[in-house]
């Protein structure tokens, strides 16, 4: 008995790591794709090409591939697309369907037009902000297109994940916004990976880099670490939304702050192009009406406004296409919730929505590179 | 090396191997050199540091040792904390100084400017220079003897698991246990696996994931906050550098005891005080009691004796006056807070504390102290106390005092009750977390004895739980962010 006793937490501690190795191996063996995860099953990615080369990108993914093919084309003048999930994200996709970036290319290609996109799920105008500034250096960007969501107005900062291949990239100007982007862009590039930030510039760096390189490579279970850590953030979210309540048709609050912070950049990069003479066509982008909006009806107004009179400001083109794709081509999107399957889609349309988004920002476009 | 790490715990399993394998003489080399390599992966450049400070105290002891005359002791005495304050001043304090002095000078109309200082504060030094100055006291006031032994004492101070952020050892408490070798027990491997694993999970799944949130709030305007914003804010970074710290502590602890030695337990549920002083007596209790011990006493003029075992007791003399009570109180809290930083946030976090101490004083004085405890009366007390305990985060976490204030005003202005600021996930997620630690502590305190008297329930039952906390440590392990306490 004593010997039992004696060996008893040695057991408790052996079973237990057997057992953990053995549900990591048997339940997250799959690679789970985080970064659509939000967009849920019915709806799925689209990054526009012409004759097969990349016009589209997520953040500033396939940049150089992008310029190359601008600078190959030389068409007179480049529209910079700039948006998120929705640009790049077709509800029900079927084969040949494509989003209207490319739509806009194929149409104004011929008129020596070229359209150029970049998108990111969740933008913040910061993102947008660092965007234009990014594809502004590189090309004689002529006008500009700016979807202004009220939903991203909730999110800060920027997205780093996005910008990985241009680490190096700092904006030039001296204002608090780009100090503080390029600060987290210097953050990224100074750092092996941000998962060892906590050891920048040291020799454990190098070490813990090695290690995890060799264990990523040799130890199956270390490789699906990311997976794990994904799901795990997934399933508490959907725990959240299932206990709360919560679907995409819960009212969501603007979250004063963060808002101000948004407008904020909106203004530096507006200021920026009224500066530079760049053409700015900012909307308010098509949002279905079949169902009560996930807005304070109040807040939703008062950003409208907010939006018309801040392009207006700063002479820029201001449309409202809220209404612009009927609610049929509309869609649902997979629940993010343990109830139930399906949950309505306020964000991403259906192939029929991008050809009218095309449709509507054409002849704008058109218009306002002729003045 | 960080604790939260691939590389440590390979680091550690080397050094627990080699320790129990190799004769204690050349185990406890192997500590010391193993020490160095441990803090030389961050930058061996202040290894130096470690060893002037190591030198000097090991030889002021002796000498302070080998006299007899008072004051004689004393020069030693002085001596040694000379070395080690200047040394502490001169890499923690020594630019905030010039800042205030400049900014003094500047109210008096003399303009003067303060050359560039680029200062990096080397790792620990807070810790390793109290750890340093107890053991030079200690010998001064003949609680203990002098170490003859420099391999002994070196190991002491640079013992790799309380090198960084403590717990604040006593050489009273371990220099005995470095003298002599245990007998190898499977139990103090498995203690310490444990412990370390309780660590890791605090600081990887927790801590870190908090910081996130405490983070995203923090860098909002504060004008633009409510105050239950603030309030949240207060009670996320308090639960993060609880969890946070506390696990720096399980892993100390845990490693410290793979090698069958053991170092005080530096937390116990904190946010279970029913008062300021009983805060206090829960957390980071290694520093509390230095502090009580080397600093608060002396103030008091209280002659302190030791009390023979491990810590050191105190006679309170009755007669002392009250004025030097309360002066003492304020004085040492702000050293206390001091200690944890060069700024007036800091001295503010400290005077706060000794302001509700205070007043809890008065309202013992008042009213008595409760002689027997009333369950009603704790809960009460304690939802009285965690909240302003947590309020005092603010100054901790915030950069600057004029943050802090704008801050606290925010919770005096009955409108700033009526909205939040913050997304919504971060009010969630304190009040769960604030849920379950609560939920934790009743269960450690009333119920987990029982369960473990049930030999198949608890073994169920802890399996599952290690079962979690090694996935979710196993998922989660990645350095990327420090210790708070590193940064003290």
């Amino acid at each position: 008995m004593n010997n039992v006793l004696k060996y008893k937490g040695l057991f408790e501690l052996l079973v237990s790591f057997i057992l953990a190795l053995v549900l990591v191996l048997t339940l997250f063996h799959e690679t789970t794709n985080f970064e659509n995860m939000a967009l849920g099953v019915y709806t799925k990615t689209y990054f526009g090409k012409v004759n097969d080369t990349p016009i589209h990108s997520m953040g500033l993914r396939k940049m150089k591939e992008i310029i190359k093919g601008s600078n190959d084309r030389a068409l007179k003048d480049i529209v910079l697309v700039l948006g998120n999930s929705q640009t790049h994200s077709i509800n029900q996709m079927k084969k040949g369907d494509i989003t209207f970036p490319e739509l806009l290319a194929d149409s104004l290609n011929k008129k020596s037009i070229d359209i150029i996109a970049s998108s990111v799920p969740n933008a913040t105008m910061e993102d947008f902000y660092l965007l234009y500034k990014s594809w502004s250096s590189y090309l004689n960007i002529k006008m500009v297109i700016l979807p202004i969501f009220l939903d991203d107005t909730r999110e800060d900062g920027i997205q780093t994940v996005f910008y990985n291949e241009v680490k190096s990239f700092r904006i030039s100007d001296t204002n608090t916004l780009a100090r503080k982007i390029n600060g987290e862009l210097q953050k990224t590039e100074s750092t092996a990976t941000t998962d060892l930030a906590a050891l920048h510039q040291t020799f454990q760096e190098r070490t813990e880099n090695s290690l995890d390189l060799y264990l990523d490579k040799n130890f199956i279970p270390w490789h699906y670490r990311p997976n794990i850590r994904g799901q795990f953030f997934s399933d508490l979210y959907k725990l959240r939304n299932t206990v709360l309540g919560i679907d995409a048709k819960t009212k969501r609050g603007v979250i004063k702050d963060i808002y101000k912070e948004n407008i904020k950049a909106l203004n530096y990069l507006l200021d920026d192009c009224q500066s530079k003479k760049i053409k700015v066509l900012v909307y308010i982008p098509p949002l279905r009406n079949d169902y009560e909006i996930p807005y304070y009806r109040n807040e939703y107004i008062t950003f409208k406004r907010e939006i018309e009179a801040i392009s207006k400001k700063h002479d820029a083109e201001f449309m409202n296409v809220e209404d612009a794709v009927p609610n049929k081509y509309w869609g649902f999107k997979g629940t993010r919730t343990f109830r139930g399957l399906l949950d309505i889609d306020f964000m991403h349309f259906q192939y029929p929505g991008h050809i009218i988004m095309a449709d509507s920002l054409q002849s704008k476009i058109e218009k306002m590179i002729k003045q | 090396m960080i604790f939260n790490s691939v590389t440590y715990i390979i680091f550690l399993f080397l050094a627990v191997v080699l320790y129990w394998i190799l004769p204690l003489r050349f185990g406890r080399v192997l500590l010391v050199v193993g020490s160095l390599v441990f803090y030389g992966f961050w930058r061996f450049e202040f290894i130096p540091l470690l060893i002037i400070a190591a030198i000097v105290d090991y030889w002021c002891s002796i000498q302070i040792e080998k006299r007899e005359e008072p004051k004689s002791r004393l020069h030693f005495l002085i001596f040694s904390l000379c070395i080690n304050l200047g040394i502490l001043f001169y890499f923690k304090y020594l630019l905030f100084f010039a800042d205030n002095v400049v900014w003094a000078l500047n109210i008096f109309g003399m303009h003067v400017q303060i050359p560039h200082l680029n200062i990096i504060l080397p790792l620990g030094i807070s810790f390793y220079t109290f750890e340093t100055i107890s053991y030079t006291v200690d010998v001064y006031r003949k609680h203990i003897k002098a170490e003859r032994n420099f391999i002994n004492y070196a190991t002491f101070l640079v013992y790799f698991p309380h090198l960084i952020a403590g717990p604040v050892l006593r050489a009273s408490e371990i220099l005995p246990q470095l003298r002599t070798k245990k007998k190898f027990e499977n139990e103090f491997v498995i203690t310490g696996i444990k412990r370390i694993i309780q660590g890791l999970f605090l600081k990887v799944v927790l801590a870190d994931n908090i910081a996130e949130f405490v983070n995203e709030g923090f860098a909002l305007n504060p004008t633009a906050l409510s105050a239950i914003d603030i309030l949240t804010l207060s009670f996320m970074f308090g639960l993060q550098i609880y969890f946070d710290f506390s696990a720096y502590s399980h892993i100390a602890i845990g490693s410290a005891k793979m090698m069958g030695i053991n170092f005080p337990e530096n937390f116990n549920f904190p946010y279970s005080a029913t008062s300021f002083r009983e805060f206090w007596k829960r957390w980071h209790i290694s520093l509390s009691s230095w502090i009580r011990d080397y600093l608060y006493l002396p103030i008091m003029k209280t002659k302190v004796i030791s009390d023979g075992g491990t810590g050191i007791g105190n006679v309170l003399n009755d007669n002392q006056p009250k004025r030097n009570k309360n002066v003492a109180l304020f004085l040492t809290w702000s050293i206390m807070g001091l200690w944890h930083g060069a700024n007036w946030t800091f001295i503010f976090w400290g005077v706060y504390h000794a302001s509700f101490i205070f007043i809890e004083r008065l309202i013992f004085k008042w009213r008595g102290k409760p002689e027997n405890k009333n369950w009603m009366r704790s809960i009460v007390n304690w939802a009285v106390v965690i909240p302003i305990a947590m309020l005092s985060w603010i100054p901790f976490r915030a950069s600057t005092m004029s943050i802090t204030w704008v801050m606290y005003s925010k919770l005096f202005n009955p409108k700033n009750y009526t909205f939040l600021g913050m997304k919504e996930n971060i009010y969630i997620v304190c009040a769960l977390l604030f849920f379950f630690m609560t939920m934790l502590y009743l269960y450690k305190t009333y119920v987990n004895q029982k369960i473990q008297k049930l030999k198949s329930i608890s073994f169920i039952l802890n399996v599952s739980v290690y079962t979690v906390m090694i996935i979710l440590v196993f998922t989660f392990l990645r350095p990327i962010s420090q210790f708070i306490y590193f940064q003290f």
